[in-house]
């Protein structure tokens, strides 16, 4: 198969499919849903596709500090492994649900482990 | 951003690129106002401040109906039709000045005859004014309309669910009039909750229109804890969710208490109607304590 990650999963049109799915799934999840609690769901959502994207092997401007930086209020508020494992469940659960391959769901599964210590502030 | 409209100017020597002027009326357009916060210059600009004399413009006061205790129904005519959509709002000047948002309760339709419903707050000074002091036959000034939360007769075949408490009633009685006068198919449903009975001030209006027309059907909800004629029990956003789990394909206003609007949109969300066709309209009050927070 050719292409990137990015372009053999879809591309954009992938992201938004996705991330409608996946912040349902973080909003409904009580244990997680207060980290994701705001006044402007737009916003919120947004954060929710630029972190797909980033997931997706695609376009980005994330780099390990900006995710320290953003995480380091909900670290203070207690966020911790469980928390980051259950938005892992549900990133899974969304490509599962999208019906993308097992061999890129695991390329995908990769990059989101990668930004464990960075999210968790370790 | 292109919402509050605050952030005005006028162009002295250049073209204005359309997006800058996204939503101002034609008064505004024609002597060349755009929104700072929409406009991405890349060369040196010449600009003007807004003139206040433009930005307002004047209506008469031709009815005031004390609806309730606290909610007054108030009628303008403006000097010209005023362009909006069913949903908007627009700010009211008062006598001295102060500058307060209120929803436009009337068909887009009816643009010589804007009908308001205020609240009356304790300590405020622009409802007290505007109950107590300001005559029908007087002139007012106002500035819009505006606002994001509106109707568009885009797709007529879908359900649309409205959610309002108090005078947030105002803007979704807009658009299910407006929508009904469309030629609207889907279904409308709307909740209109207050504390008591005597909160609900369009009452019998809603249920006349309930009755003649099919696919509209009205709520009314009351959180008090005091049961009145065919009225449900509740508070109308817990209501309407726990009534209508699956809201994929629907639109859903949300009208009222910022913390109600909040939580329903989010709920509405998980309920699975899209995120851009869930139209909220906060009522941010003023800080009326006597004293200031800290």
């Amino acid at each position: 198969m050719s292409g990137n990650l990015y372009e053999r999963l879809g591309g954009e049109a992938a992201v938004n499919a996705a991330v409608d799915i996946f912040y349902r799934k973080v909003l409904g999840d009580d244990t997680i849903s207060h980290f994701f609690d705001t006044t402007d769901m737009g916003e919120q959502r947004a954060k929710q596709k630029s972190f797909l994207t980033m997931a997706f092997g695609g376009p980005n401007n994330y780099t390990g500090k900006d995710l320290r930086s953003a995480h380091k209020g909900l670290v203070e508020q207690g966020m911790g492994e469980a928390h980051f494992t259950a938005v892992a469940q549900h990133l899974q659960e969304t490509l599962t649900e999208l019906g993308v391959a097992e061999d890129l769901r695991d390329e995908v599964m990769t990059i989101a482990a990668s930004t464990h210590d960075d999210v968790l502030n370790l | 951003m292109g919402t509050c409209q605050t952030c005005l100017l006028r162009a002295d020597d250049f073209d204005i690129p359309a997006g800058a002027r996204t939503g101002l009326p034609k008064n505004l357009i024609v002597q060349n106002y755009f929104l700072a916060c929409l406009l991405y210059p890349d060369s040196d600009l010449k600009l003007s401040q807004a003139k206040t004399s433009d930005l307002f413009r004047e209506a008469i006061v031709i009815e005031k109906n004390k609806l309730t205790d606290s909610v007054l129904q108030l009628f303008l005519e403006p000097s010209e039709p005023l362009d909006f959509f069913a949903g908007q709002f627009i700010n009211l000047k008062s006598a001295n000045d102060l500058v307060r948002s209120y929803s436009l309760a009337c068909n887009p339709a009816d643009s010589k005859r804007l009908e308001l419903h205020v609240k009356l707050m304790r300590n405020g000074q622009m409802s007290n004014w505007l109950f107590n002091e300001l005559q029908v036959g007087e002139t007012v000034e106002f500035q819009g309309a505006t606002g994001n939360s509106f109707y568009n007769e885009v797709n007529l075949d879908q359900p649309l669910l409205l959610i309002g408490t108090g005078t947030g009633l105002a803007p979704l009685l807009s658009i299910v009039r407006y929508a009904i006068s469309q030629g609207h198919r889907g279904e409308i449903i709307l909740y209109h909750g207050t504390r008591y009975s005597y909160g609900l001030y369009q009452n019998k209006l809603l249920i006349e229109m309930a009755n003649t027309v099919d696919n509209f059907s009205y709520f009314a909800c009351l959180s008090g804890g005091v049961e009145f004629n065919g009225t449900l029990l509740g508070r109308a956003n817990e209501l309407a969710m726990q009534r209508h789990k699956d809201l994929t394909g629907w639109q859903v206003f949300v009208c009222g208490e910022p913390l109600m609007v909040k939580d329903t949109q989010q709920r509405a969300y998980l309920a699975g109607a899209n995120l851009d066709e869930i139209h909220v309209d906060p009522f941010n009050l003023r800080d009326l304590r006597r004293r200031r927070r800290k």
